[in-house]
């Protein structure tokens, strides 16, 4: 029992299941998308010869008959760091769809974004655009987190919003208002990016799913608030953050950062470093996330208090 | 029998799953030019948040990133100037932490190609080059991990702006 509970709270081990679920689900979805696209078959010889050698082995098998299997091949290449070889094949099962929706062109794009193929990822990203504005919301979510451009983020995702005004969207399984606060705050525009973080929490507050909030929002909205100069609300948001998760390290560090009791402050310290020395950082397995906190300045703060 | 809800996508995808396993083994021979360095790496190249541990470095990012930001600084001013652009500096770790295949993309910020000052992306692909505490990761049977992994510089008005992704 005590395994299982220590296997579950291990972050690491939930991210890896996490990708490998998030991976399959995005295969098995995308398949969904595009089975209903017609397509020519891959005649084997239509490949280069250093394709044919390679899948001889797998020939009987047809599977390269249908596009979409390529596709995931392709996809896995570039997984693999064989992004020529990779968007060859992408490139080539496309050409072998006779109709392309906005899935086809996602498809093709996410894994170049994860390898840093800017130009090939986006130009995907803009001829799935062409096919459905419905992509407008990976689009802004992918723009905020994987490239650090903000403004085009802040951009899609209200295109993305006006899809649906009267309803609150959630790109990427993440609130739009509280997307559009992280952008707004990356942007230092602190107003507006109070304005939405709190829209999120007021939101969840009325649907009564408190309890399913990001519990990060209230430290990026202790951030918002301490930028305006609303220090004794940005505490408050900072304990917010602690209460629902426990072991809020950052949060905690901003809480001794604005303690004026030396040994407060030395205390918090201490223990924002525990914490995050025991793994509960604000982690993501792709990119790093908006305000983590490192060991290293948490002992910078500490040394310069000796 | 019952199966887990979660599972679902990797059953329906069970077949489709092996064969690309196969396929994988099948293009583990690299096209692209290997040394001996990262002889090691044949067939074993994962993504940088690949395998069962990711890629790390010692100190974190937060070391990635002062090193960058230091070394940035002592660039010559004349290169930085009036630079704008994300430049992309891609590489392999290899199982014993060297870094080798580094090549160099710049994009504007509509993220076609575009070409920055030259010696400002040597430099850089320079600072990258002399990044040596990766730390890798290694398999349950003790293999150690190869990775590909990729550093974007976001520079704006010769301002390094952002490091990214992590």
């Amino acid at each position: 029992m005590a395994n299982w509970k220590l296997f579950f709270q291990n972050r690491m081990m939930m991210g890896r299941i996490f990708i490998a679920l998030l991976f399959f689900s995005c295969l098995n979805c995308a398949q969904a998308q595009l089975e209903t696209l017609s397509y020519k078959e891959v005649n084997f010889s239509d490949l280069p010869e250093s394709y044919q050698e390679k899948l001889q082995d797998w020939k009987d098998s047809g599977f390269y008959k249908n596009p979409f299997n390529l596709l995931s091949l392709g996809t896995i290449l570039i997984y693999r760091g064989k992004d020529v070889e990779g968007n060859f094949l992408l490139k080539f099962a496309n050409d072998h769809y006779l109709e392309k929706n906005a899935a086809l062109y996602h498809m093709m794009s996410v894994q170049n974004t994860k390898n840093g193929n800017y130009n090939l990822a986006v130009e995907y990203l803009d001829s799935a655009a062409t096919y459905s504005s419905e992509i407008y919301g990976y689009y802004g979510w992918v723009m905020l987190y994987y490239y650090r451009d903000y403004e085009r983020a802040l951009t899609y995702l209200n295109l993305f919003d006006e899809l649906t005004p009267n309803f609150t969207d959630f790109p990427i399984g993440e609130n739009i208002h509280y997307l559009r606060g992280l952008a707004c705050l990356q942007l230092m525009d602190f107003q507006q990016a109070s304005k939405w973080l709190e829209r999120y929490i007021q939101e969840e507050k009325e649907k009564g799913k408190l309890d399913w909030i990001d519990y990060a929002v209230y430290y990026y909205l202790g951030i918002a608030y301490e930028n305006l100069s609303r220090k004794k609300d940005a505490i408050a948001q900072y304990n917010m953050a602690i209460d629902g998760q426990k072991k809020f390290p950052e949060a905690t560090y901003r809480l001794a950062l604005n303690s004026s009791n030396k040994r407060s402050k030395e205390r918090l310290l201490q223990l924002a470093l525990q914490q995050l020395n025991d793994g509960f950082g604000l982690t993501d397995v792709y990119v790093e996330r908006f305000h983590a906190v490192y060991p290293q300045e948490i002992m910078e703060v500490l040394k310069s208090l000796k | 029998m019952v199966r887990p809800l979660f599972l679902f996508p990797i059953f329906s995808n069970l077949k489709l799953i092996l064969l690309f396993i196969c396929l994988t083994l099948a293009f583990r021979g690299s096209t692209q030019p290997l040394n001996e360095a990262d002889s090691c790496c044949i067939g074993n190249l994962l993504p940088y948040y690949g395998g069962n541990e990711p890629l790390k470095y010692e100190g974190d990012f937060f070391e990635v990133k002062r090193i960058i930001h230091e070394s940035f600084k002592r660039i010559e001013t004349n290169h930085k100037n009036g630079q704008s652009g994300i430049i992309v500096v891609h590489f392999t770790v290899t199982c014993d932490g060297t870094v080798t295949n580094v090549f160099t993309e710049t994009f504007d910020f509509n993220y076609h190609h575009f070409n920055m000052d030259s010696q400002l992306v040597d430099e850089l692909e320079a600072i990258i080059k002399k990044l040596h505490r990766w730390i890798v990761g290694q398999d349950e049977n003790g293999q150690k991990y190869c990775y590909h992994k990729f550093l974007s510089l976001k520079i704006k008005d010769g301002e390094l702006e952002a490091i990214f992704p992590k």
